[in-house]
This record gives structure tokens, sequence and C-alpha cells, in this order.
């Protein structure tokens, strides 16, 4: 890469879609009720619900995209995902097809050309949900797999015959200067560039969310899915990723006994309500050419949070902020800790100086497509209170994510 | 002098965190994240430490950013404006 050009340039550069990509076939006559779906992501958290939901509520055999060297590993590696949020049933594994691929940025995902054809002949829709969430990685590290993956997934939606694409965006696309003086940031606002677009994850999920609009214009029947902050689901809390800003200042919370006096509103979406939104608005016509915003309806109140995690028996003591960070920085430099705590206080003081923190200024947005394409159903965000923070810090305890709390003297 | 800071900022680097760099290696320019020096959180956390200790400053929320920890020319930058602030006299 030339090292004179600069990342805005390259990002500017990358977003515009390659103009062999052109949708001209037929749009496959079972897009609605697919009898095959492609999947990406599928050992992802979310990608590891969304098959779990394609199984339970539409009869589509489904076609995962796995990294693997052969289908018997690139199955078990599905398998055991799935089992591990107890997801998996035996019942499911006559319509789970695991497809080994080298790489999704790969041209044609890596696949020889006639299991490619078979792939793009069979699968009636697509599911891109395969990304990299790394807060620290720059722009150029993340681009293979966020951006030309998704290109590689908007190729094969135009192969051999025209599939709709389901994208897993981010509401991250939004968070920097072009949009926080918006009045209102409604689903029909398409994400605009800024250069204080930071971090490389972000910008990398700009890119890929403008290219599937610019697919879009070229006629490809697809819907852009923008949750922010996927959190486990209000049954059993089950997380795989907790490198997420939120699980890590309530850890270091509750290992400091102290928390700050944020005068914010969390927001956090269950990963099961997003993936079931997915697959019903897939079914609908009406959902095509639109994006869809998900964000709790009711954040919750920081201090209220607080009281609910002492309410689960945690000590927290309130601190100004910077008092907090203080300590944060204290405890990690204190040679009394274990490295393994050290690390983990720096960790968390340095997200505190990362972008999108918690009090990073959200500009009000609305999910009116959301609200009318999921009337009729029961696909409900659960409140944000004791009782999801009590299945949250079960799971967080059972896995040994966060101590459990002192016993009471 | 802003070279004097960074270089002051270079032996701190090569001389009190434990990373596998020279100082001939520690340039003025080079990422101190990932790729370029290759600080972890801790090794950053310390450099802010080290930094506040060395040069009597304490940083704020205004230079708690991720652009302050660039690259040690970012560093120096960030000290230098901490440093000319003038202490506010007491009541």
């Amino acid at each position: 890469m030339d090292a004179n050009i600069q990342t805005p340039d390259l990002m500017l550069a990358d977003c515009k879609l390659d103009p062999d990509i052109q949708y001209r076939h037929p749009i496959s006559p079972h897009a609605l009720a697919p009898r095959a779906a492609c999947l990406t992501g599928a050992t992802g958290f979310l990608g590891g619900y969304l098959l779990h939901e394609l199984m339970t509520t539409t009869n589509a055999d489904a076609y995962c995209l796995v990294r693997a060297t052969d289908a018997a590993t690139a199955q078990k590696r599905l398998v055991t995902h799935l089992t591990g949020y107890g997801l998996w049933q035996d019942r499911f594994a006559p319509r789970v097809h695991a497809i080994p691929v080298h790489d999704l940025a790969d041209p044609q995902f890596g696949m020889a050309d006639d299991a490619y054809r078979a792939l793009a002949e069979t699968t009636d829709v697509i599911y891109h949900s395969a990304g990299s969430l790394n807060m620290a990685y720059p722009y150029e590290r993340l681009k293979r797999t966020n951006v030309t993956g998704t290109i590689e997934a908007l190729r094969l939606a135009a192969a051999r015959k025209t599939k709709p694409l389901h994208f897993l965006s981010s509401m991250v696309v939004f968070f920097h200067d072009a949009h926080v003086g918006d009045p209102l940031i409604t689903e029909e606002d398409p994400p605009r560039y800024h250069d204080t677009l930071k971090g490389g994850y972000g910008k990398s999920k700009w890119v890929a969310d403008r290219l599937v609009g610019g697919a879009m214009q070229r006629g490809l029947p697809a819907t852009i899915h923008r949750p922010v902050r996927t959190m486990g689901t209000s049954a059993t809390g089950a997380m795989n990723d907790l490198t997420d800003i939120l699980p890590l200042v309530l850890k270091a919370c509750v290992m400091l006994g102290k928390c700050p006096d944020f005068d914010v509103r969390v927001t956090m979406v269950p990963v099961d309500y997003v993936t079931r939104a997915m697959v019903h608005l897939a079914g609908r016509e009406d959902s095509f050419g639109k994006s869809f915003h998900y964000f709790h309806p009711d954040p919750a109140p920081w201090d209220r949070m607080m009281q609910d995690i002492r309410s689960l028996g945690y000590k927290l003591d309130v601190l100004t902020y910077a008092d907090w960070k203080r300590a944060l920085k204290r405890q990690s430099a204190d040679r009394n800790e274990t490295k393994e705590r050290r690390e983990f206080f720096a960790n968390a003081f340095m997200a505190t100086i990362a972008p999108h923190f918690l009090l990073y200024p959200r500009p009000p947005m609305t999910a009116t497509n959301l609200q009318h394409g999921l009337q009729g159903t029961d696909i409900a965000y659960p409140p944000i209170d004791a009782k999801l923070m009590q299945v949250y810090f079960d799971y967080w305890q059972k896995v040994g994510f966060v101590p459990r709390p002192a016993p009471a003297a | 002098m802003i070279e004097d800071t960074i270089e002051q900022l270079r032996r701190l680097v090569a001389e009190r965190l434990d990373i596998n760099r020279t100082l001939a290696e520690i340039t003025a320019d080079a990422p101190l994240l990932g790729g370029g020096l290759g600080l972890d959180s801790l090794a950053i956390v310390e450099l802010i430490s080290l930094t506040e200790e060395a040069f009597e400053i304490e940083f704020g929320e205004d230079q708690l950013n991720m652009e302050s920890f660039a690259s040690l020319s970012a560093l120096a930058a960030v000290v230098m404006d901490l440093r000319a602030q003038v202490p506010q006299p007491a009541e």
C-alpha cells in the first residue's frame, strides 16, 4: 500500500463498488420464503443466534461459510459454537451445511468455481453478519474482513440469480461529528463522512454500510440492520465477546468497589431481539431498500443501573469521574496487584479514552421502519432493570468474568 | 523546545518501560500502539504516570484521548501545552 495515501482517501475510494457487480439477473423466486439461506459469521455471537432463528422459524437450509480447512471441521465448529450458547439441537443437523472457506475476503471466498457456482445457484437469500469487532485495530487491518468480505457477499448476491442480502451493520456509523449535531437520525439518513469518524472498526463498518447502500441503488433488494451494543439474551445473558465498553466498565466498577458519577443513560440491545427481527423483516417485501435501527427505547439511567448492581450484593461507592479514573490508574500501577488484574485495570483505563466511550454524545435516533416492520409480532425489548442485570451478572460470574460479591459481614 | 521534550520521552520509554525496543527504534513519529512501538494498555498507563511525574503535570479529560498517544511527538505537544498553562494562584 502506498504510504502516502491517508486513511480518509482510502476509505472514500473503498466506498466505490466494483462496476462489475450488477444485479441484472432475476430475483430468486424464493427470496421471501427461502429454501436455502447463505449465512456468514455463523460462528460469531450474533451469527450463531441468527442460525438458530433460521432453524426454528423458517424452513430454509442454512449454508454457513466457516473458516476451516475441511467440511467436517467447519461443521464441528458450528455445532460447538451453538452448543456453547445452548442453541444447538440435533434435529438441525440435516439443514445446516457448513462450507469451509479460507477467508471471506478472498475472491469467491476462495471457493473452487464449481462449488461457488453451486452456492450461487442454490441460495435464495444471504445473511451477512461476519465481521471483525476489534476496537483497537486500525482501518487498514480491519478492511479485509469488514469491507472486502462485504464486497464478496455483494458479489455472491449478484451471481447466477439476484438474492436479497441482509446486512449486519452497526449504529457506530453515525457516532461522529457529521451526525452528532443532527436534531434526529432516522433510518432514511445515509451515514455521512466526517474526519472525526474514529477508530478502525467504525471506519470499516461505515465503508461496508455505504457499499451495501450503493448496491441497493444498483437494484439489490437488501436490508441494513444497525444495532447499538448487542448484549446477551434476557434469558441466559450468554456472550462470548466481553470486550464491549459496558461489560468492561461494569467489571471495573465491581472490582474497584467504586463507580463513577456518570450522568448518562445506558442503551443496549439483546442479541435475540436483533436476530428475531432480522429474520422476520427478511420475509417482508416492504423491508427491501430499508435500514433498521436497534436501540433500547428506555435506556437505563446510570445511577439506577448502579443501584441495580448494588442490589446483587456488590459494594459501589460513588466517585467523581476524574477520581474514578485515578483509581483505575492507581490499581494498574500497584505492584501488589497480580499482573492479570493490573492489565485489566489498564485496559479499563484505556477504554475510557477510546472513541465511543459511554459518555460520547449520541444524537437522538428513530426506528420507525423497525417499529412498523415488527407490528403484530411479540418481538419486544426487555426492560434494562435489576432483573436483566442479575441475568448478566449471573452469567459473568459463572464464566469468571466478574468476581462474586463479597459476603455481607 | 519540543525536540527536548521528545528526547526526554524517548528516554523514558527506552529506560523505564518494559518493552523490547532500543533507543534508536523509538522514533518521534512511530505509533505507540499496535504495529509501531507495540505498547500495550499497561505500558501506556505506565507511560502516562511516568510522564506526569517527570514533567510535573496531570493529564485531564481534554488530553486523555487516543490522539495524545498517537506518537511521542503528539504526546510531547500535549506535555508542552500542559506545561505552558500557568498554574492558577490559590484563592
